[in-house]
């Protein structure tokens, strides 16, 4: 009995002084313990917006944040990694896998994509008779088509939800086009076309992206015919690729214990000379300007809590409008997407006058008011096949 | 701010033990109880302040009854005071669900369970005070304190009153108490946010990929369910324990190894203890015992439960089908029973009614009727999607030895490690301190990663 207490004292010491010690550590370094409604600013402005809290799990959505959060994901996956290790799940929404090419990923359950069709056809009917044609490209998603690079026999469903929309939106007059076999086809190996550690592509397959779209909306709607040629080839850009810097949010969420390396980051920057406003609307209805060149307005400075793929245009947010000073031409177009647009949308205001990015998923209001108000030429609807789970992504009235 | 999160253990905790134990050193139990008492609202406080409110506004018309029953012992007002309780927190509770058709969102989440248990807590003390029990008869602030008394209002226990009171009025606490107290908060977080966090994963992949799942999956994510469960529920209770222990006061176990009994009635009995006891001490007193008291005493807490997790049709069912599995035990496996023989008696229990128990799983864990019908499609292998099915192995692979430690914590050990502990007590004592210690350690880093909120909470 008296080695019991004591064994009792010692403990209890011990845990007195370990709670007391973080707790002074955290005043120390964070001021106190914040509680922070999301780790990922995505989640941030999902419900700054008061949008979709039901949707948000309901372990991201409080996470208090203790000086060592990103230690205490890397100790963990170490941790992970002793019995087998070859997945983290994150929760049961959104599971994370690391496939045979070491590439951390999600999956996504099967959709019978009815209802999604019909609103992206309805929406296409609307914009019609308003004389706005309308464009649906499909964006990849990470376990790209004819892959099979789970280690698991897990369910993933995305690149058959993504055909059976196209399928349907096809047959109904919606025109598409299929942004999984155009980059197929480019000389890139597989794996690179996305982030090892984060769930978005690369920015060099978003550029990828933008120069096949440019070549079509020159093509088929006759618009950006006058930058067509100066902004549509890579020789009229520069790539700077910074290795071993960039730990995507999947990664954060997993810890680098799971992942072999971290991703290489690309700044892609035109060399000609450029000139922008853009004005983003955040989800409290404030507007942020920023003004200058490239590399001042499209460009933000990236921060060490900043996910480095938001270096371009910013972190989501509900509307971004980019307007191009150097531009001429009154030529608009509204694009239409998830968290992957953003470089393209920057790549893409290159050749227009007026660029407005909409978030759907963020945005509370009418997107189709928001055509009406904005007279867009063209509107670009892009989602990858993992947006498909999330209802907000097809209400567009 | 549950008990498993950050903000309770390394802020919270810390500065209301320093409080109490510090800054109050050299005080009387009374001042320390009032000083229990406001540490209790600024939990209720950091929980929900509407909460708070309501609570507060309560427990002030509470003791007035308490008062007025003592003086008078009238049964309309045993019965307003019951009804008062009863409507404003099925009030709290329901309103945010029955509003939200409207468009009109409520400015709370209500938890449910804080509504029953403080049900629970005022029907007690009115009760007592209508037959003028003795424990009755004490101070505002000890009556305050049992029903607000924060630890127990995450899982439980329900308190006795006299029990309480009477600690309140007499403890020791000092270090051997926050020892002891600290011992049971780790196992018992350790409890949820390993096991249970761990063990929920199969569970909630499985009901989010339906119906592609293989029904050999759906069974093994059922059964993980089934352990979620109980770890979940016995972790928080176990944390009660151990916070309660830490400002003094003994709190009785609630949970008892229930996945070991041998028939239902014995596997919900041994889930909610305090319950029974509730039903036996407060309930029907006269009563006390018997299997008829077993069984109304899961009614009155199945209804208890439905009313106020009304919002959750899952839960609804839940209670309704146990209430149906505990009458068909009493009256259809008893023309069963094997004589004495207790494992032929456990295996023809499993048998007739771990289908129902699952079935049961599936109530509590489905998000909507659709969902409930699909995995039942799926066991009784109808309706299964197509062939590109989520299998089980990769769970069994990733976290097969958290399954082998959660069968392992379920199994009665505790008489081999006392044994142990008597043989070679220093070296025992050196290495449950080490153990405890990288529990602490393992749920802080599992802390900073997140919140976890158990199933009940969700």
């Amino acid at each position: 009995m008296e080695q019991k207490q004591k064994t009792n004292r010692t403990f209890g010491v011990l845990f007195v002084m370990v709670i007391t010690l973080v707790l002074i550590i955290n005043l120390l370094y964070n001021g106190g313990i914040r509680l922070v409604e999301s780790f990922d600013p995505h989640q941030d402005a999902m419900v700054e917006s008061g949008k979709n809290t039901d949707e948000i799990s309901a372990q991201q959505k409080f996470k208090n944040e203790l000086f060592l959060n990103q230690a205490a994901a890397d100790a963990l996956s170490e941790l992970r990694r002793i019995p087998g290790g070859d997945f983290v799940f994150v929760d049961g929404i959104n599971n994370i896998y690391r496939d045979t090419t070491g590439r951390l990923t999600y999956v996504c359950r099967y959709r019978e994509m009815e209802s999604e069709a019909a609103s992206l056809t309805a929406f296409s009917k609307e914009l019609a008779s308003l004389g706005v044609p309308m464009l649906y490209a499909q964006l990849p998603f990470k376990i790209l088509q004819g892959e099979n690079t789970l280690v698991y026999n897990v369910g993933d469903y995305s690149n058959a939800n993504a055909d059976r929309l196209i399928k349907k939106i096809a047959r109904n007059g919606v025109d598409t086009f299929d942004l999984r076999d155009v980059l197929k086809e480019t000389d890139r190996q597989v794996a690179p076309l996305f982030f090892v550690t984060d769930s978005r592509w690369q920015v060099g397959t978003a550029f990828d992206a933008y120069l096949s779209v440019l070549t079509l909306v020159d093509r088929e709607y006759h618009l950006c015919h006058e930058t067509a040629e100066r902004f549509g080839s890579d020789t009229n850009f520069a790539l700077n690729r910074t290795e071993q810097v960039f730990l995507g949010n999947q990664g954060s969420k997993v810890g680098v214990g799971l992942v072999e390396s971290i991703d290489a980051f690309d700044t892609i920057v035109p060399y000609a000379r450029t000139s922008f406003l853009i004005e983003t609307r955040r989800a409290d209805g404030s507007v942020l300007q920023r003004s200058g060149d490239w590399s001042g307005a499209i460009m933000v400075k990236p921060t060490s809590e900043m996910n480095l793929f938001d270096t371009y245009l910013g972190a989501d947010a509900p509307i971004i409008r980019i307007t191009n000073q150097n531009i001429a031409s009154k030529e608009r177009i509204m694009i239409i997407g998830d968290d992957f647009v953003n470089p393209f949308a920057a790549f893409f205001s290159l050749n227009v006058q007026q660029t407005m990015v909409v978030n759907p998923d963020l945005y509370t209001g009418s997107v189709l008011e928001l055509v009406s108000d904005f007279s867009p030429d063209l509107v670009l609807v892009m989602y990858n096949p993992k947006s498909f789970e999330n209802e907000e992504f097809f209400r567009f009235s | 701010m549950f008990f498993n999160s950050a903000l309770f253990l390394f802020c919270f905790l810390p500065l209301a033990l320093f409080v109490y134990y510090v800054l109050f050193r050299n005080v009387s139990t009374k001042p320390k109880n009032f000083l229990l008492l406001i540490i209790s609202l600024v939990w209720f406080f950091m929980v929900d302040p509407i909460l708070t409110g309501l609570l507060f506004v309560l427990t002030t018309f509470n003791i007035a009854f308490v008062r007025q029953l003592l003086a008078a012992k009238s049964k309309l007002l045993l019965l307003a005071g019951v009804l008062m309780n009863g409507i404003a927190l099925l009030a709290y509770t329901l309103l945010p669900g029955l509003m939200k058709p409207f468009g009109i969102v409520m400015p709370y989440e209500a938890i449910p369970l804080v509504g029953i248990l403080y049900f629970c807590h005022s029907l007690q003390l009115l009760l007592l005070s209508y037959r003028d029990d003795k424990a009755v008869h004490t101070a505002a602030s000890s009556m305050a304190l049992y029903l607000l008394f924060f630890p127990v209002y995450t899982a439980g226990p329900i308190l006795s009153f006299p029990e309480f009171s009477k600690q309140a009025k007499d403890r020791s606490g000092g270090m051997a108490d926050v020892s002891a107290g600290a011992k049971d908060f780790v196992i018992g977080l350790a409890k949820v946010i390993v096991l249970g966090q761990v063990l929920s994963f199969a569970p909630r992949t499985a009901f989010e990929a339906l119906p592609n799942i293989s029904a050999r999956f759906g069974l093994m994510a059922l059964a993980l369910y089934l352990f979620q469960i109980y770890f979940e529920i016995s972790g928080f209770c176990q944390m009660a324990k151990g916070t309660a222990r830490m400002f003094g006061f003994c709190l009785p176990d609630s949970v008892d190894r229930p996945l070991l009994a041998d028939t239902i009635t014995g596997y919900f009995s041994r889930f909610h203890i305090s319950v029974q006891r509730f039903i036996n001490d407060v309930i029907m007193p006269r009563r006390k015992g018997g299997k008829k008291a077993a069984i109304l005493g899961i009614f009155f807490f199945s209804i208890l439960m439905s009313s106020f997790f009304g919002q959750s049709f899952g839960t609804l069912l839940f209670g309704l089908i146990l209430f149906f599995m505990l009458l068909a035990e009493q009256w259809v496996i008893s023309a069963f029973t094997v004589g004495n023989n207790r494992i032929a008696n456990y295996l023809i229990h499993l048998v007739g009614f771990l289908p129902f128990l699952f079935i049961a799983a599936i109530c509590l864990g489905s998000r909507d009727v659709p969902q409930l019908i699909t995995f039942l499609k799926l066991l009784f292998g109808f309706g299964q999607g197509s062939e590109n099915v989520t299998s089980g192995s990769m769970f069994m692979r990733e976290y097969g030895p958290y399954y082998l430690a959660a069968a392992m914590a379920i199994l009665p050990i505790g008489g081999i490690l006392t044994k142990w502990r008597d043989r070679i007590p220093k070296l025992f004592g050196f290495l449950e301190t080490i153990f405890l210690l990288a529990l602490l350690v393992l749920c802080t880093l599992y802390l900073s990663g997140g919140d976890y909120l158990p199933f009940f909470a969700r």
